[in-house]
Parts: structure tokens; C-alpha cells; sequence
């Protein structure tokens, strides 16, 4: 459809523009893209790689949030240009773009084996948008490990698919039992491998139940285009307006989604399993720590933790001093004070009584709050 | 049927247009330059461990409520939101309402910090400013305004030590955690959270800023930033912009054992609600708070449900309740043009009348 389509003029006239004003603000030599479709993509980064070290750590962030943001944006651009029959029909042609989109989506969810780079690359950006909760939680997630772990893809990782049987083996491999001197430690690596294959699973289960909720928005914004299921008619004179509406369809979808009974138990599992998972690795690297003659992160937590029970006690202790204090005041006479402080002091006096009180209740059972 | 009145070739020259604002807006962003936090002159007049109490400079010449107030501000972000720019500022509202403004930073907890308590929050630090401001003005009590988490705090602050506090002030604060419409709570409700306090300690801002964005993460990040497209054009508005976006990923570290005990006691078990609470030695039942209390919530807002603010009116002790509900969401209450016209003014107002 694309070679015989006119609009495709004006769309690579349009490229061509971006290549040309990212140029400009970058060398002055005008880039060659590697496809009309990347122009606008690489014209940026090529400029930001330029401009980046002279900007702020907020601006780098914003500056990924921009690209994220612009490729969903100009991948939807490119498809209703390129997918536009030049008599109209125009929700008809964009109908059978998104159908493109969700197909290729669900296989590149899938391993994408039969799809083309280009193809790969297109439904990235297309839903380069809808993966922002998971990429955040794995680059969170990844910060917070003491040492590197193999990561689930986004795309088409599986541990319970036959490709996958490597888990299964890994599985009862992990379940052996261990005998001899260094048994109690071969045990500890072992618990720690089932919880890696815990996470992984459980993780992958999180992505597949958010690449299944991708595909029905991108149907339920085929339905909006196609006015089913919608009362009031929607106008659209912009390509601003149009992605609007895909995004406000998104959102609605993935409210739902996350409202589920579903949602909070794939949630639910995904933190747990990685809380497991790094609660065992930081014990490890405690022992590891142990044997160095270091201190270890379970030694610094109680020193924190009795520093905590001695502020507390410090404050009671001066809670009571003031009540002291203020008792001896109130005896002595207001005439020994200011007038000012006089009056505060024996307004406070029932005050202090009591929350000395009750603070000495505090130290004497000694418990904390959970 | 949706209507296009759209061309490929008017795409195309969007585009262009787009991609012209988007290049000059990055030269834009290249001279915002640092951003700064909080506009209205203040004093440090005390400090505890990492807290900060201010006082705010009240404007000169100007009528003063005799009774201070008290901002506490949630644990989650920071309170340079009540005084982002000049323009923006509830503080200032409230001090030209003619408010004796008082705010509790509670700065930045590390490690070392893991091990405190929601009853040291609030009968420790929340306490000891609360006796600093009465000592300081020769009172006995003063007026207490909490936001978000922060009315949560001040509510219990208030049932425990109802003698020390005039008249309360909650904002956009959750009171029942398991409306339906409630995302956090339904998302926290199979997390192990002592599991997770167990293994972090702290738990990073980082991870509650991803929390967040996940309330709603198509319109808080694509959509969000293709707006800022426009505003690029413009240094000020620019500036404005990135500013806001430094508050909202200024996520403190939360303090385990009090994170550990706010989301089982609030979020898991609703003790508001179902009864139980517990704050150190001392029981909390909202029956307590029989001082006047004014209830601000806002109508659209998607972190704390206006049901879940409102389940406070059945449930307090006092008889002097009001509620003033704003429309907007959980941040517009504080930045919005309408919301400094009415909110404050409206807080002030209130306050006057009781003190």
C-alpha cells in the first residue's frame, strides 16, 4: 500500500525537515537516517549526545521521557500517514495499521521470531509508552540488588514454555539434596537459585499479563474509531487529538486493569518474590561480609536500632526534666518568673504531668509499634 | 463514529511544527538553569534529628491570629509544594489571611533512621514542635494543619493530645484506606510489607515514585510530556514546569518501621475505621478529636478518593465539622490559580472564627 500512496511525499518531506532542524542544532552536518522512520529519533539523540554533558541530571531524565514519549507519537504519525488511502476512508486504512501493530506486538511478546527488525523495532516504539511501569520496575528493581541478576525480556521470555524447559531442569536441580562438609552452604546457594527462578517467574508473568492488557486497548481504540460502544462522537482534526484519544483509551483500559483482582495478585507476588530474593542475597553477602571481618548490614541494623531505643529514652528523660522543672517553678512563685513564661509554665504543668506519664509507660514496656 | 477532518499531509506538517517547538524548546531547557525550592523568607526556629521546624515571615503590618499554626506535612515528598514559586503558594495565602505559619520539614532520613517509629513521629517529633510553638507564644495550644499522610498524623496527633490542639486543618487526607476506588490500597493489599521492610530497611523513594506514576502512567508520562512541548517555548513556563517535575520525583526515603506500620495499620487493616489503632502506648479513636475541625478534600483527586477524606465526618468526635471540598486533584489543590484564590482565604477564614 505504501509505495503507491501520495501522502508519502509529504511524509518524507517531513523527515527530511526533522533531519535537517536537528542538524542545524547539532554539527551543521546533516545526518543520514537509517530509515525515514528513525529521522526524528536519531536527529535528537544525535543532538543530545552533543548537548548532554553540559545539562542537569533532571534534564537527562527528561530527556528520556521526551524520546519515550516522541516515538509512540511519531510511530502513530508514520502509520496514519503511511496507511492513509489517498480518497479518505481514513479510519479504515488506520483500522488495518493497528491490526498490523497488535499483531506484530503480540508476536514480538511472543519472541518475534518471524518478525523483521524494522517490524520488531516499529511495535516497540508504537508501544513504547504502555511499558513504562514495567521498565521502571526493573530499572528500580535492578538498583536495589547487591550484585547483577539475568533479567526476564520483555519479549517473549516464557520459563513454562517447552523452550523454556531449562527452568524445570533448573528446578529440580536446584531441589537436590546436599550432603557432605559444605552442605549447609551448597543449600544456601540452592535456596537462592530457586528464588532467582521464583522472581523470574513471577516477573514474567507481570509483563505477559500487561502485553495482554496492550492488545485489548489498542482493540478497544479500534472500537472508539470505529464509534461502537460510544455515544458521543468523537472529532478529530489533529494528530494531537488523535493520540489523545489512544492515550485516554489506554489509560481507561489499564485502570481496570490494575483495579483487578488479577492485577493486585501478580503485583503482589512480583514484590514479594523480589523482597525474597534480596533479603537471600543480602544475608550471603553479610556472611561473605563476616568472613572479611566487616560489618555487616544485620550488625550496622541493630546498632541503628538501639540508637533508636536510646533517643527515645533521652526524650522521656527530658519530657520528665521539663515537668521537673516546671513543678518547681509553679512553687517558687510566679513572681521569680516573666510574667509571660510564668503563665506558660503553670499552663503547662497538667501537660507535661501527662505526657510524662505517659512516656514513662513507653520505656517501661518497652515495645515498638507494628 | 469518530469524525477525521485530518490529512496525511496536515500530520505531516504537525509534525514539522512539533518537532521545530521541540528543538527550540530543548535550547529552552538548556537555560533553565537550577531550580530553586520555596519562594517565602523563612526562619529556622528549631530542629530535632533530621527535622527542621520554620516560621514563616508574615507580611508587614498586617492583622495576626494569636494562635500559631502548624503545617505537617506527609512523609512521601517534600513541603517546598505549599510555597513552589510566587505565584503558587499556599503559605503565602495563609500568611496574607493572616496565618502565624509554622511548617515541619522533616528532612531526609537514612539508614540510620530505619528504626523510628510512627509514635515517634508524631508523640516525638510532631510533639516536641507543638511544645516549642505553645513555649515560644506562652499558650497552650495551636492550630494544626496536616496534609495528605500528614493529616493522618495530625489526626492521631490530635485524638492523643486533644488539649494541645485549638482547631485542626486536614487536607486531601485519607481517613477510610479501602474506598473502592482506592488504587493503593488494592494494590498493597498481597504485599508481605514486613517482608519488604525487612529486606530494604528504608524503603527507597525511588520505589514510591514508582508507585505513583503507576496511578495513572500513560497520562503522567506520555501525555504529560507532549504537553510540555508547548510550554518549552516559553523560559518562565519552562522553569515553572521543571520545577514541579523536581517536586514530584523529590521522593525522600520512607523510614521502615514507620512505613511498616502505616501501610499495615492504614492501608491493610483500616484502623480508622475498623477500630484498634494503636500509636506507641497510646490508643487513637477518632472519637478523641472533639476539637473544631475543617476537612478540605479535593474532588478529583486520584491518590486519596474524596470518600476516603470524607469518611471523617462520621467518625470524628467534634461537633464543629466542616468540610470544604475544591475542585481539582490531589496537586491542584496547592498550584492552582483557583486554589490560591479560594483555599487559603477559605482555611484563614475558618481558623479566625475559632481562635
Amino acid at each position: 500500500m505504501a509505495e503507491n500512496n501520495p501522502w508519502l511525499d509529504s511524509w518524507m518531506q517531513a523527515q527530511q525537515q526533522f533531519l535537517n532542524k536537528w542538524s542545524e542544532m547539532a554539527s551543521g552536518v546533516t545526518p543520514q537516517a537509517s530509515s525515514p522512520a528513525n529521522a526524528w529519533a536519531e536527529g535528537m539523540e544525535k543532538w543530545w549526545k552533543q548537548a548532554a554533558p553540559s545539562t542537569p541530571d533532571l534534564s537527562s531524565d527528561l530527556y528520556e521521557k521526551l524520546m519515550e514519549m516522541g516515538k509512540s507519537f511519531f510511530s502513530m504519525a508514520e502509520g496514519y500517514t503511511t496507511s492513509s488511502h489517498p480518497m479518505g476512508h481514513t479510519h479504515e486504512h488506520l483500522n488495518h495499521w493497528f491490526d498490523q501493530m497488535k499483531e506484530n506486538y503480540r508476536q514480538l511478546h511472543e519472541g518475534g521470531a518471524t518478525l523483521s527488525e524494522q517490524a520488531k523495532q516499529g511495535a516497540k516504539d508504537f508501544m513504547a509508552f504502555w511499558e513504562v511501569p514495567m521498565e521502571s520496575w526493573h530499572k528500580t528493581a535492578h538498583k536495589m540488588m547487591p550484585h547483577a541478576i539475568e533479567w526476564p525480556s520483555f519479549y517473549g521470555f516464557d520459563p513454562r514454555k517447552p523452550e523454556g524447559q531449562l527452568f524445570e531442569q533448573m528446578h529440580k536441580l536446584l531441589s537436590m539434596p546436599q550432603v557432605g562438609y559444605s552442605r549447609e552452604n551448597q543449600e544456601r546457594m540452592q535456596e537462592l537459585g530457586r528464588l532467582v527462578l521464583d522472581y523470574q517467574e513471577a516477573a514474567s508473568d507481570y509483563n505477559k499479563a500487561f502485553a495482554r492488557v496492550a492488545q485489548e486497548s489498542i482493540e478497544e481504540f479500534q472500537k472508539v474509531i470505529a464509534g461502537i460502544d460510544k455515544d458521543t462522537p468523537l472529532e478529530v482534526n489533529s494528530l494531537r487529538d488523535l493520540y489523545t484519544t489512544w492515550i485516554n483509551v489506554c489509560e481507561d483500559i489499564y485502570a481496570d486493569f490494575a483495579m483487578s483482582d488479577e492485577y493486585q495478585s501478580i503485583y503482589g507476588r512480583m514484590v514479594n518474590a523480589f523482597m525474597a530474593l534480596k533479603k537471600e542475597s543480602e544475608a550471603l553477602m553479610d556472611k561473605q561480609l563476616e568472613s572479611l571481618n566487616m560489618p555487616t548490614r544485620r550488625e550496622v541494623d541493630a546498632i541503628s536500632e538501639k540508637l533508636q531505643q536510646v533517643k527515645r529514652e533521652n526524650r522521656t528523660l527530658r519530657a520528665e526534666l521539663a515537668g521537673i522543672k516546671a513543678r518547681l517553678d509553679a512553687a517558687a512563685g510566679p513572681a521569680k518568673a516573666p510574667r509571660a513564661v510564668a503563665k506558660k509554665k503553670v499552663a503547662k504543668k497538667k501537660v507535661a504531668k501527662k505526657a510524662a506519664a505517659k512516656k514513662k509507660a513507653t520505656v517501661k514496656k518497652k515495645t515498638r509499634s507494628r | 463514529m469518530m469524525s477525521f477532518n485530518l490529512r496525511p499531509d496536515q500530520v505531516a506538517e504537525e509534525l514539522v511544527e512539533f518537532n521545530e517547538k521541540l528543538v527550540n524548546g530543548l535550547q529552552n531547557m538548556l537555560e533553565v538553569g537550577e531550580i530553586s525550592e520555596g519562594v517565602t523568607e523563612r526562619e529556622a526556629v528549631f530542629t530535632d534529628d533530621k527535622l527542621t521546624l520554620y516560621r514563616y515571615k508574615a507580611p508587614e503590618g498586617g492583622r495576626q491570629n494569636k494562635v500559631p499554626m502548624l503545617i505537617v506535612y506527609a512523609l512521601v515528598n517534600r513541603p517546598y509544594m505549599t510555597d513552589l514559586q510566587e505565584n503558587r503558594s499556599m503559605i503565602k495565602g495563609l500568611l496574607d489571611g493572616g496565618q502565624d505559619v509554622y511548617l515541619i520539614d522533616w528532612g531526609y532520613p537514612d539508614r540510620s533512621d530505619r528504626y523510628l517509629t510512627l509514635d515517634d513521629y508524631i508523640n516525638g517529633y510532631i510533639d516536641s514542635c507543638v511544645d516549642y510553638i505553645c513555649a515560644r507564644h506562652g499558650i497552650d495550644g495551636i492550630n494544626l494543619l496536616g496534609i495528605c499522610q500528614g493529616g493522618t498524623f495530625s489526626l492521631c496527633y490530635s485524638a492523643i493530645h486533644p488539649e494541645k490542639v485549638n482547631a485542626l486543618v486536614t487536607m486531601v487526607t485519607p481517613i477510610d484506606f479501602k474506598t473502592p476506588d482506592n488504587m493503593l490500597s488494592h494494590w498493597v493489599q498481597q504485599v508481605d510489607i514486613d517482608l519488604l521492610v525487612d529486606t530494604l530497611g528504608n524503603v527507597s523513594g525511588e520505589m514510591l515514585n514508582w508507585t505513583f506514576l503507576n496511578l495513572k502512567p500513560y497520562h503522567l508520562t506520555s501525555l504529560k510530556y507532549l504537553s510540555m512541548v508547548d510550554l518549552m517555548q516559553d523560559v518562565d513556563q519552562m522553569k515553572n514546569f521543571m520545577r514541579m517535575e523536581k517536586w514530584i520525583f523529590d521522593s525522600p526515603d520512607q523510614a521502615g518501621e514507620a512505613y511498616r506500620q502505616f501501610i499495615k495499620d492504614f492501608f491493610q487493616e483500616n484502623r480508622f475505621i475498623t477500630g484498634g489503632l494503636k500509636i506507641g502506648e497510646h490508643d487513637v479513636s477518632l472519637d478523641e478529636v472533639t476539637m473544631p475541625v475543617l476537612n478540605v478534600y479535593a474532588d478529583q483527586d486520584h491518590l486519596v478518593p474524596p470518600d476516603a477524606s470524607r469518611a471523617l465526618k462520621y467518625r470524628v468526635g467534634t461537633k464543629d465539622y466542616t468540610e470544604l471540598s475544591f475542585k481539582g486533584g490531589h496537586i491542584g489543590i496547592y498550584v492552582s490559580g483557583k486554589a490560591q484564590a479560594t483555599v487559603p482565604p477559605a482555611i484563614a477564614e475558618w481558623l479566625d472564627s475559632r481562635s
